[in-house]
């Protein structure tokens, strides 16, 4: 387990400028990069989003955020060039009763993930300047308050998928 | 992945609690109104009986071609039916494509079923906005909105709870609370069961498959 545990870190020590020149491509070429280069110590997986109905229709984005780092960071403010407004939402639903709240405040306690998923936190992408198309992709930007920028590319699945494209 | 599975059964142990909880009030009401004294036996049965003199698809609506429609426009038809708004980005998308997974899944025999959606937003929620939304899951399910008033209602007599909440920021500077379990009602329109956003499609299929062809 440490052994794998050590290959992996390795690995992903060695990843990094692999990523820089994969970001640089996706830029270029428009391929998919499905995880975010290191940005301090916090990185993003698994980014995905919901395709769009409509342009007047807000859209859910889900990301899984890690910090590897020792103190917690805080999420400050998400940027899209698709949407004019990015917030942090969370659907409750309690008995039988859905809810949606804007979480104000997201904090990713060190060693640690905080998961976005469809029934509880996802991204809203308001006000579209573009439908959002399923089987394109498009680029988030995510800011914390220790970490600073961190840049994903976003595939887009189905309108009502459960999780990120195949 | 480790962490997930406690959050997960929690979340499970979580659902059963308020399954038990919603069952026991029923059975409690039930027994309350009718004076009886059930037997435990009895419990799912008369639980049943209270849910199906309490929860009734009585409604006049508009459909998403802008056909006005109520009840016995579907009599012969299973009703499955799922209230919400097509500016919720997370629980609807999620429930109406379940409900198009289930009708695939019935194969030949989702003839009998009629998936409707019916929202709480009719301020927003025109016809023409219900069939843009709709078509994008599945054409067979009919999107129904109509009057402030009507789709009171409508939702009074379903028993479902819905609230116009003041959001800073949304679209309209609103969002809405909802009940989001799907009802199931047989052909001859009275109530059979309700399935919650933990229920599979294969499972729903199953259910449904089972009242049709018991």
């Amino acid at each position: 387990m440490t052994v794998l545990t050590v290959t992996k870190q390795t690995f992903r020590a060695s990843m990094s400028p692999v990523w820089a020149v994969a970001v640089l491509c996706s830029t270029a070429f428009g391929a998919v990069a499905n995880e975010s280069p290191p940005a301090g110590d916090v990185r993003i997986e698994m980014p995905w989003a919901r395709a769009s109905i409509g342009t007047g229709r807000p859209v859910a984005a889900f990301v899984t955020v890690i910090n590897d780092g020792n103190r917690a960071d805080r999420l400050v403010k998400i940027d899209t060039p698709v949407a004019a407004k990015a917030e942090v939402h969370e659907t409750t639903t309690e008995d039988g009763v859905s809810r949606m709240n804007r979480i104000e405040r997201l904090t990713i306690d060190p060693k640690n993930r905080v998961e976005f998923q469809p029934g509880s936190l996802h991204i809203m992408l308001f006000d579209l300047h573009m439908p959002i198309k399923d089987g394109e992709t498009f680029p988030l930007d995510m800011y914390f308050e220790r970490a600073g920028r961190v840049s994903v590319t976003v595939p887009v699945a189905g309108p009502g998928a459960s999780g990120p494209p195949p | 992945m480790d962490q997930d599975k406690p959050r997960s059964k929690l979340r499970t142990v979580r659902y059963a609690l308020w399954g038990l909880v919603i069952l026991a009030a029923a059975v409690s009401a039930y027994l309350a109104v009718s004076g009886n004294r059930q037997s435990a036996d009895d419990g799912a049965i008369s639980s049943k009986e209270a849910m199906r003199s309490s929860i009734k698809a009585d409604f006049e609506l508009v459909d998403h071609q802008g056909a006005l429609v109520t009840e016995e426009s579907y009599r012969g038809s299973y009703m499955l039916v799922f209230f919400g708004f097509t500016n919720c980005p997370d629980v609807c998308p999620t429930t109406l494509s379940k409900i198009a997974q289930v009708m695939t899944l019935l194969g030949t025999a989702a003839e009998k079923v009629k998936p409707l959606f019916i929202t709480v937003d009719p301020e927003r929620d025109t016809p023409e906005r219900m069939a843009e939304y709709v078509a994008a899951f599945d054409e067979r399910i009919v999107g129904l909105s109509g009057t402030p008033e009507q789709v009171k209602t409508a939702a009074d007599s379903f028993k479902i709870y819905f609230a116009k909440v003041d959001q800073d920021g949304a679209p309209d500077g609103y969002t809405m609370d909802h009940t989001a379990y799907t009802y199931l009602f047989n052909a001859a329109g009275e109530f059979e069961e309700f399935f919650s956003d933990h229920d599979e499609a294969t499972n729903i299929a199953a259910r449904i498959q089972g009242y049709i062809t018991p």
